[in-house]
């Protein structure tokens, strides 16, 4: 068996590089192989899989990238994500990369899209525009459409045809991933000791990578080893952290609320690997069964319009519930409105239900982790001494 | 020594002082709805459902055209201090702090009279999610009715079929 230290090893070591050594060694491996990168927050990646293509998770340069083109293609008032993407690409970082999809969460990303046809005229590049409106003959419909375009665009990439038997293979893959990513989620909410946050992201991270076969089998490792492992138990906060789906924090801030004295018991930093909250139906029309189960069956995120005005909010409760969270700690991007104007919502829903929060920001370079540790441990601190639960 | 010329010898463009004229004609129908007997409905200028807001006989208020209109007369800073003594953050939109702001204020239009609450938010989603935003969170101080228009982005420059059908189905919905 696999040790922890050895698979969290691994997982740095994939985080940390960003030439991107293992998707590039993948791609080389056989010819004919194609990368199709993504961007936040989600997109079907059953259908890159169904066409024997490597989904990449693209999610900006992080801490140690120095950016130096990036900031040259935008203004100063916007997050960061978009700057060191571009970078990424200028400084030939994914020039191995066959196709871009820019998923709809902000007109930021949506003008990247733009961008990236202009720098990168020879991919394939395309605004994956998901539907705001949830009703099936409406919203389902147009969405059933756009993943016929996004399949077809595919094709163009992978030089084949992707068959109904193809996506459905690749349907059972990812309700498999899911299951695993929800058991790692369910394992750390239960003892989180035992996961830590800075393990458990980075451990998410190399699904953004690797293989998803791959993925999944290093999750079932993991959770071998975690468990095996005997760790203390410590009288940490429990708490919940919300508004980092797009840019990323550094791993430096995730180890800095632990640090502080807060166990985080669950998150929303890469929504796409838990973005369906149910499996995925493997028989009948798969590309059907993948509409409906975005329009029924997705999770709440500022990146999703809420109808019902009455609901704001309900499902962050609901996770801090069954996740016996004592907080919330609201962490988003700067410069982030999708997040950032979505926070006063939910914040006053926590309000109403007595749910400690506290709210900061970041940006994915952010080095200064003082005033971080101290808000997080001030809070753990009240929560420990002062809530009445 | 150059003198930085009188703001009274501007000439501006006929189109200039007719869109001025026609958004004071509008603030004044606003703030006389009740008189008038008219329903308001609050929506974006892109995505331009003034047709469909015509024929219902309803009145416009446009969000970002007030948050303009205040800040060129620079009475924003304000409202948006005071938004983000409500809890907004200091590096988001500064259109929906204005606004929010203002509505705090009494939403008081450049006349001087107070605009009414609106009866309907008419939210045209065209891939902004600051927009989806605002109306959220216009809904949660107006409780009022909010329909969501979502008209896709041309992100190949051509309008397909399928973004055509799926704007109708919602106009029908
Ligand atoms: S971090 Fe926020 S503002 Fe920036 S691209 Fe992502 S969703 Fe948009």
């Amino acid at each position: 068996m696999k040790e922890v230290s050895e698979i969290v090893e691994y997982c740095q070591g994939l985080y940390d590089d960003l030439e991107f050594t293992a998707v590039r060694e993948w791609k080389d491996a056989e010819p004919g192989r194609r990368v199709i990168g993504y961007l936040p927050v989600y997109v079907p990646r059953e259908l890159i899989h169904a066409g024997g293509m490597l989904p990449l998770g693209i999610l900006g340069g992080g801490e140690n990238l120095e950016v130096i083109h990036g900031d040259a293609y935008y203004q100063s008032y916007i997050c960061r994500i978009p700057r060191s993407t571009v970078e990424l690409a200028v400084t030939n970082r994914l020039d191995f990369v066959d196709g871009m999809l820019f998923p709809s969460i902000c007109d930021v990303i949506r003008n990247l899209s733009g961008m990236w046809k202009l720098m990168l005229p020879d991919v394939y590049v395309r605004y994956f525009d998901v539907p705001q409106n949830y009703r099936d003959d409406i919203g389902g419909s147009y969405y059933v459409e756009e993943l016929k375009e996004l399949k077809q665009g595919l094709e163009g990439v992978c030089g084949r045809k992707i068959g109904d038997d193809d996506i459905r293979r690749s349907i059972g893959i990812y309700n498999d991933n899911r299951k695993l990513v929800n058991a790692v989620y369910d394992f750390r909410a239960k003892q989180p000791w035992k996961a830590p946050s800075s393990e458990v992201y980075i451990l998410m991270r190399a699904g953004m990578v690797l293989p998803v076969e791959e993925h999944s089998q290093l999750i079932q490792d993991y959770l071998a080893a975690a468990e095996a492992e005997n760790r203390p138990m410590r009288d940490n906060c429990r708490i919940v952290v919300q508004g980092s789906f797009c840019e990323q924090p550094p791993l430096s801030l995730i180890k800095s609320i632990e640090l502080a004295g807060c166990y985080i018991v669950d998150d929303d930093y890469m929504l796409v690997a838990r973005w369906l909250l149910e499996d995925v139906p493997t028989a009948g029309d798969p590309i059907a069964n993948l509409a409906e189960s975005f329009i029924k069956h997705s999770t709440e995120t500022a990146a999703k319009y809420e109808p019902d005005g009455s609901r704001k909010g309900k499902h962050l409760i609901g996770t801090a519930r069954s996740r016996a969270a004592e907080g919330v700690i609201f962490a988003a991007p700067s410069f982030c409105d999708p997040a950032l104007l979505d926070r006063p919502m939910l914040a006053n829903a926590l309000s109403r239900e007595n749910i400690p929060h506290i709210s900061f920001k970041y940006a994915e370079n952010s080095g200064q982790m003082q005033p971080i540790r101290e808000q997080a441990g001030t809070f753990a601190d009240t929560i420990k001494l002062w809530s009445e639960a | 020594m150059s003198t930085k010329p009188d703001v009274a010898d501007v000439v501006k463009e006929r189109s200039m002082l007719m869109q001025k004229e026609m958004i004071a004609g509008n603030y004044d129908q606003l703030t006389m709805a009740g008189e008038l007997g008219k329903k308001v409905s609050s929506t974006y200028v892109p995505g331009n459902l003034n047709e469909l807001i015509m024929c219902f006989d309803m009145l416009n208020n446009l969000p970002e055209i007030n948050a303009i209109n205040n800040a060129m007369r620079k009475k924003s800073g304000g409202m948006i201090r005071d938004a983000e003594k409500m809890g907004h953050s200091e590096d988001v939109c500064t259109y929906v702090k204005a606004d929010i702001g203002n509505m705090a204020k009494g939403s008081i239009a450049p006349n001087g009279k107070p605009m009414p609450a609106p009866d309907l938010l008419l939210l045209s989603y065209t891939g902004c999610f600051t927009f989806m935003k605002w109306f959220e969170l216009l809904r949660d101080q107006y409780g009022c009715r909010t329909t969501m228009l979502h008209v896709p982005y041309e992100g190949d420059g051509k309008i397909t079929d399928n973004m055509r059908d799926y704007v109708v189905r919602q106009l029908k919905e």
